[in-house]
């Protein structure tokens, strides 16, 4: 379902949420109260280091944690419904038409014993309203746009209650799916909706998988590290058919990285996680001349900075924390420098320091 | 192209196989003057000396070992397997062999079906509902099966279906043996009975096999069953059925279209290797139940020392079995497109 | 922690113990009877008994609210009760619960007697449908009467094809005209048999002596060898051995037939059956002899219906009917046909057969499961006074299924449920089907089985030895020169080391007669019989081991002692030598088939006592070892024939009743049977001419002072060491009734039986 609020307003926001995940060791709080905000049609990137959450604040917000995790405390609210109050088939059917998701290593994300067309196609039956659209706007001799049908994509009208013959339906969707596929600029189609995910490339695969979440026309489009496991001149190919698709697809993108560069080159802000919470949020302009995090700060210094190839690269000290027994109130503390007494009180909580700039620290 | 290839490739080593097997077979049912005389079930007491060297002649027994496979071996080239001493001497061997093959195969079918429509739906759900209640239900079904062994489960099945539901006045089961059927057009029974319209037979016939089946079955379809299981839990594992689910597909959509493909792969090899076995006769099964197979002439002729039956016997299954292996690496083609050959 | 996983867990565990202890606490309840009372008791007495049969019942019992008793072996019980009513149950094994008051309100005696009635049996679908099923153990052979020669092949056919004479009821001696009405002896070669008219085959041609002369030469043009089921009959050499004496036509009998026309020709010209007129026929021998009467009342010369013959084996072998049979039927081209054949249609008669006369015919044979359907035919003629139909008034049984069942547990849950009439059991389950302390301790079987008879047991005509050889050679065919058994020292030895009687009872459960020479009880003449030609051996470890330690002090060798060949010219010296012990180590092997359990303990118990003692003598284990081989039926038949082993087990069951196929296979050297032991006994030859010619003459007392004296002879020489008759028990229905048994074969038949409430 596309969008047709405007900017600013806020599509998705997650308040508080605090997930457990219950293990023979003992309790693991991976998100100890996240606070995030995705406003309309903008590109929101998550970046923190592995293990800091991002995955699991994906999970919960696609209603897809695994079964020995639960939602402690928080919000997530879509369209004003709070997520964590529906059930799994109310969830089930947000996915077919809002959240969509695309996974970070597509040869294991994919199914191996399946074409892509199949793969596809099961995604694109699913929605009536678009095989009823498609049926209405299609020209024969000429290939469908899909960008069309994005278009019309639309929330505030009638569904339509058409009933359509098996046949016409498979037929349809093979058009469907060629449409979508030339979308996310594949070549050559038809021959690789009958092919198998181990005969494409590693890029390939990548836009087959962006085409099937594009394919349901969602509101919220989620990109979980989508080029961690492409070389870097694919990577570079798929974040510049993002950047492409970004105006088309109508949609508000969360992308998930834990490479900065990614989210300097296609995020309009940046969220920064660090210990299961949101630490800094800012725009990535300013995100990047002025940090105000202590971790942020020092996370940009670790970057190579190809201007000043000679400089050092400043590792973080410490390790990550351990999830099972944190250390209380702020969770960077013992690795802050700045660590202060207050700090292993009470978890800080994001204050807006200056316009657009977020942050969770005593220092400010 | 290359399938072709591969397969033809494997019905030439087929034939390798089998002679291997024969001289082997041979070797052991006639080389040992000690041990298996081959021509014992050809006389009795009663015979003088003299017919008895008659009959050793007769047969060619007194030739040496490779004379006598080399006129075996041209013997059955022209179709001749010679005569079994075991039902009614004098019979040739591939008459009561293939007499009483319909009714293994009859019998291997039903057991096969009982198997997988019960095995691979316990699988299913003891991988879906993996640690609750279903799962524990399933193991313990699954175990039972496996742990049981199988000449005490049939008699237990006579036991109970048999007599002791005619002791309480319940419809019973046949304890044994098979109804006889006039006409024979294909050679299957069952078959029969269905295009000459004699239903009465066809579920006499039926009524007979309900008992074996569940016999045979009920032992393999516990390794089925976890077959199933493990590899089910291992394919829900996967990324891509957390794709799929996030598609938003429905749960059984899931399972049955995303990850059911994937896990049937053990499965099918262990149920093509499972029905080439029953074609070779469950002995015991069909002793218990004197189900008129090929198992239950097998394991006479063995106590016998027959060699002829012996010998075709060995043939045949050592070709169902490579046969099997054979179609169940092709089916591994179709199910999995990755594996080229 | 998973609390809620370790919880539920635990929560589990708690029930299953819960369950569990309810359950035993359940069963212990049930079970638990209430100790004598204390305080004032009345006494509560009676008996019990039979209600139909007035017979004391013991083992009954009797319960008052938890106070038991039993009745004792006269049928009276005793229970103590304190004061008070009561409902007695009186309950036994079998009969219906019976109740009744008692109201024990004095301290004293009151009497409460019963007769308890049996549950009655529900009757089985067999009864119902009139049908015998019969489950056996192992399948037939063959199904053509002119070809087979297996007991359970002629058990089934004697349901369907009849012969000339037949024995009388249960009796095996008495021999009286079946299909044949009269016979007389018109000189010592020559038989005239007056045929009984108004018979019909049961495909509806008559009986008549042309179908004897078919019959009879059909047999005989089949001709061939036992066992290589290629060609011909196995019995044949029977009838054959009538008119062929010195073997020129029979292969049985020594000759090598050509099988062509010529030679049919002129095994029909030998005129053994000669038509008279329609239904009188003449049957000429080329010697005399008494067993003519008893070798036709054998199934192998039973009478068959030319029109079917045939008709069947002309489509079986695909022959020009047409051409050949057609207008009418010529039975010399179909005999042509049949030169050397044992390969006949009737052997597995798909499609059933009606060539028989008999009270069945065969309706179909299943090739697959190899069930039988025998059906009743209409026209049957009922033998002799009908003494082969039930009584009048009962009705015959209409169907007779055969059916093979392998295991034996099944073959006994159908009996027991009421699915099968009659079933095969071995001599080893007996007591699956009969109490073992009734019979061991009072000879009589007692079925187990409620709606069960087990009838016997009845003897058969068969007799079990150990077969001592002489003349044993080795496997490359020289002479051996260690011949245990050429010493008469070395059998005495081994036939006082066990104990028969004992042997007998425990080990073969009571399953046979002991013997005292190899001619079993019921063998014609009377008198040939005769148990009181004892053996000479008995159990007796002492007279053991002094025959041993002589043959070991004064070993036997051909240098100093006369001994001969079997051909009866001496053997030179050096080429026997009996030496054994420390320096000569030597191994007497008993040869046994697998699969005969019974001998095999006995044997084992026999070699252990003699190695024993042959250790003690010899002063070690090797000196003279005996040993017990098993082997495969066959391996043995082919190494006895060859004269490879030492002793083996054997025995003989007759083929027809009579003395002379005894005293032939057994004693004499000269004949068709296997002389495997290789004994040359000059005094045996010749008493077995004598044999001969009194049975030619008629003189049956001297044929019997004759087989006395063979016996005689024979067990001086401990020529075998014979050990038991087999008997036979059936375990049948008690629906079944009417039921009698010919001992001649050891088999029941059923055409005369009927259903009846037991």
């Amino acid at each position: 379902m596309s969008d047709k609020r405007n900017a600013k307003d806020t599509v998705l926001e997650i308040k508080n949420l605090k997930v457990n995940f219950h293990t023979y060791r003992g309790e693991v709080k991976a998100l100890n109260g996240v606070d995030l905000k995705l406003c309309c049609k903008e590109v929101l990137a998550l970046v923190g280091e592995s293990g800091c959450g991002k995955s699991v604040t994906v999970q919960t917000l696609i209603g897809l944690l695994p079964e020995n995790a639960s939602v402690l405390e928080g919000e997530i609210i879509l369209d004003g419904d709070n997520l964590i109050n529906k059930t799994k088939e109310e969830m089930r059917i947000l996915r077919t038409h809002d959240l969509a998701i695309v996974f970070q290593d597509p040869m294991t994300f994919l199914n191996p014993v399946l074409t892509i067309g199949t793969q596809l196609e099961e995604v694109v039956t699913m929605d009536k309203d678009l095989l009823v659209e498609a049926i209405a706007i299609e020209k024969p001799k000429q290939k469908l746009d899909f960008t069309d049908l994005i278009k019309m994509d639309d929330s505030a009208t009638e569904p339509k209650n058409l009933k359509i013959s098996r046949r016409e339906t498979k037929r349809i969707a093979k058009r469907l799916c060629a449409a979508i596929l030339s979308l996310v600029k594949l070549p050559d189609q038809e021959r690789i909706l009958k092919q198998y995910p181990f005969e494409l490339s590693g890029g390939m695969r990548q836009r087959a998988m962006i085409a099937m979440a594009l394919a349901r026309r969602p509101s919220i489009f989620i990109a979980d590290e989508i080029t961690t496991a492409l070389d870097v001149t694919i990577q570079a190919q798929i974040l510049h058919l993002l950047k492409e698709l970004r105006d088309k697809i109508d949609a508000s993108t969360l992308m998930i990285t834990h490479d900065l560069s990614v989210a300097a080159e296609t995020a309009d802000r940046i969220a920064v996680m660090y210990g299961g919470n949101v630490v800094e949020v800012a725009s990535s302009v300013v995100l990047f001349r002025r940090p105000f995090h202590p971790y942020a700060q020092m996370l940009l210094k670790a970057i190579p900075n190809i201007e000043n190839p000679t400089s050092r690269l400043e590792a973080i000290p410490g390790t990550v924390p351990e999830m099972i027994d944190p250390p209380p109130g702020c969770r960077f503390h013992p690795r802050c420098k700045y660590a202060m007494d207050a700090c292993t009180k009470k978890r800080p909580r994001l204050k807006e320091v200056e316009k657009g700039h977020e942050v969770a620290c005593y220092l400010y | 192209m290359k399938l072709y290839e591969y397969i033809i490739r494997r019905l030439i080593l087929l034939v390798f196989v089998l002679l291997a097997v024969s001289v082997l077979i041979f070797y052991l049912t006639r080389g040992f003057e000690r041990g298996f005389a081959p021509w014992a079930p050809y006389i009795n007491e009663k015979m003088t000396a003299e017919q008895i060297e008659e009959v050793i002649k007769a047969h060619g027994f007194d030739r040496p070992l490779h004379e006598q496979y080399f006129y075996w071996f041209r013997d059955v080239f022209n179709g001749e397997w010679g005569l079994t001493g075991t039902w009614g001497l004098g019979l040739p061997a591939n008459r009561v062999f293939f007499n009483r093959f319909p009714r293994t195969v009859e019998l291997a079918v039903f057991a096969t079906i009982l198997t997988i429509s019960i095995g691979i739906p316990l699988g299913i759900i003891s991988a879906v509902k993996n640690n609750k209640l279903p799962d524990h239900i399933s193991r313990i079904i699954a175990l039972a099966g496996y742990s049981t062994p199988s000449y005490w489960f049939g008699f237990l099945l006579q036991l109970v279906f048999f007599y002791y539901f005619s002791l309480w006045g319940l419809p019973n089961l046949p304890s044994s043996g098979a109804p006889s059927i006039a006409t024979r057009i294909t050679g299957l029974p069952i078959l029969d009975g269905l295009l000459t319209g004699n239903l009465g037979f066809v579920w006499n016939e039926f009524v007979h096999l309900i008992l074996p089946s569940i016999s045979l079955s009920f032992i393999s379809l516990g390794f089925l069953a976890r077959i199933v299981r493990a590899s089910m839990l291992e394919v829900l594992r996967q990324d891509y059925i957390t794709m799929a689910r996030s598609k938003g597909l429905r749960e059984r959509v899931v399972i049955y279209r995303h990850a059911l493909k994937n896990a049937l792969i053990p499965a099918v090899t262990l149920t093509g290797i499972f029905f080439a076995s029953l074609l070779g006769g469950a002995m015991i099964t069909e002793y218990v139940f004197s189900w008129p197979g090929v198992g239950q002439a097998a394991l006479l002729a063995v106590g016998q020392g027959d060699s002829n039956f012996i010998l075709l016997y060995s043939l045949v299954f050592a070709t169902i079995i490579v046969l099997a292996n054979l179609a169940v690496d092709v089916a591994y083609a179709f199910l999995d497109p990755r594996i080229k050959y | 922690m998973n609390m809620k996983g370790i919880a539920r867990n635990i929560m589990i565990l708690i029930s299953a113990v819960i369950i569990l202890a309810a359950g035993l606490v359940g069963t212990v309840a049930y079970f638990i009877t209430l100790p004598p009372p204390a305080g004032p008791v009345a006494m509560i007495t009676g008996v019990i008994k039979d209600s139909a049969t007035n017979v004391t019942i013991s083992g009954a019992t009797v319960a008052a609210d938890g106070y038991v008793a039993t009745s004792g072996p006269d049928g009276n019980y005793s229970l103590a009760v304190p004061l008070g009513t009561y409902t007695l149950a009186i309950t036994a094994a079998g009969y219906q619960t019976y109740s009744t008051t008692v109201s024990a309100t004095d301290a004293q005696t009151y009497t409460a007697n019963a007769l308890i009635t049996k549950t009655p049996l529900p009757t089985p679908t067999f009864v119902t449908e009139n049908k015998l099923v019969y489950e056996a153990g192992a399948t037939f052979q063959w199904l053509d009467p002119h070809v087979s020669y297996y007991q359970y092949d002629y058990w089934i056919l004697w349901h369907s094809v009849e012969t000339l004479m037949w024995y009388n009821k249960s009796s095996a001696t008495d021999l009286i005209p079946w299909l044949a009405s009269s016979w007389t002896m018109v000189n010592e070669t020559t038989y005239d048999f007056a045929l009984r008219q108004g018979i019909t085959f049961q495909d509806g041609t008559p009986f008549n002596a042309t179908a004897v002369w078919f019959s009879l030469n059909r047999l005989f043009v089949m001709d061939g060898t036992s066992g290589t089921g290629v060609r011909g009959s196995q019995a044949a050499w029977m009838v054959q051995q009538l008119v062929d004496p010195d073997g020129d036509y029979f292969t049985a009998l020594g000759a090598d037939p050509s099988y062509d026309e010529d030679w049919v020709k002129s095994v029909l010209d030998l005129n053994f059956v000669e038509i008279i007129d329609n239904y009188t026929i003449r049957l000429n021998l080329a010697t005399p002899t008494s067993q003519l009467l008893v070798i036709l009342a054998g199934t192998w010369a039973g009478i068959v219906s030319p029109t079917e013959t045939i008709t069947k084996d002309y489509a079986y072998h695909a022959w020009n009917f047409a051409a050949e049979q057609q207008p009418q039927y010529n039975l010399t081209k179909y005999l042509v046909h049949m030169a050397g054949v044992g390969d006949t249609y009737f052997n597995l008669p798909e499609t059933g057969w009606k060539f028989g006369t008999g009270a069945y015919y065969v309706e179909s044979v299943d090739t697959s499961t190899y069930k039988i359907v025998l059906k009743a035919y209409n026209n049957y003629w009922g033998g002799p006074g009908n003494m082969n139909l039930p009584p009048t008034g009962k009705t015959r049984i209409a169907t007779i299924e055969y059916i093979y069942t392998a295991s034996f547990a099944t073959r006994l849950l159908n009996l027991r449920q009421g699915a099968s009439t009659a079933i095969a059991v071995s001599e080893t389950d007996i007591y699956s089907v009969v109490d073992r302390d009734t019979w061991l301790d009072q000879g009589i079987l007692q079925s187990i089985i409620a709606g069960v008879t087990v009838h016997g047991v009845v003897p058969t005509l068969n007799t079990w030895w150990i077969d001592f050889n002489t003349n044993v050679t080795n496997v490359d065919g020289s002479y051996k020169s260690w011949q245990p058994f050429s010493d008469w020292r070395i059998r005495m030895a081994v036939a006082c080391a066990v104990n028969m009687t004992h042997m007998n009872i425990y080990v073969n459960n009571r399953l046979s007669i002991l013997a005292n020479n190899i001619v079993p009880p019921g063998t014609f003449p009377e008198g040939s019989y005769n148990p009181s030609i004892t053996p000479t051996f008995s159990f007796n470890l002492t007279r053991t081991r002094e025959l041993l330690e002589d043959a070991y002090a004064n070993p036997l060798n051909s240098t100093d002692y006369d001994m001969y060949f079997y051909n009866g010219t001496e053997i030179p010296a050096g080429v026997v030598d009996n030496r054994f012990g420390t320096a000569y180590p030597k191994v007497v092997e008993i040869y046994v088939q697998s699969g005969a359990n019974t001998f095999q303990q006995v044997l084992t118990t026999l070699t252990d006592n003699l190695n024993l003692i042959t250790r003690s003598i010899t002063g070690t284990r090797s000196g003279l070892e005996f040993r017990v081989v098993i082997v495969p039926g066959g391996q043995q038949y082919t190494l006895a024939s060859r004269h490879q082993i030492d002793g083996y087990m054997g025995g003989w069951i007759a083929d027809y009743n009579h003395v002379l196929n005894w005293l032939m296979p057994m004693y004499y050297s000269r004949g068709t049977y296997p002389s495997w032991n290789l004994w040359n006994v000059t005094g045996l030859d010749d008493l077995y001419d004598q044999a001969v010619a009194a049975d030619e003459e008629g003189n049956f007392t001297r044929l019997v002072e004759i087989s006395n004296q063979m016996n005689t002879i024979a067990n001086e020489l401990v020529m075998y060491m014979v050990w038991w008759h087999d008997t036979e028990y059936f375990t049948r229905s008690s629906w079944l009734k009417g039921w009698y048994v010919n001992p001649v074969y050891g088999v029941d038949l059923w055409s005369a039986m009927y259903y009846e409430q037991p």
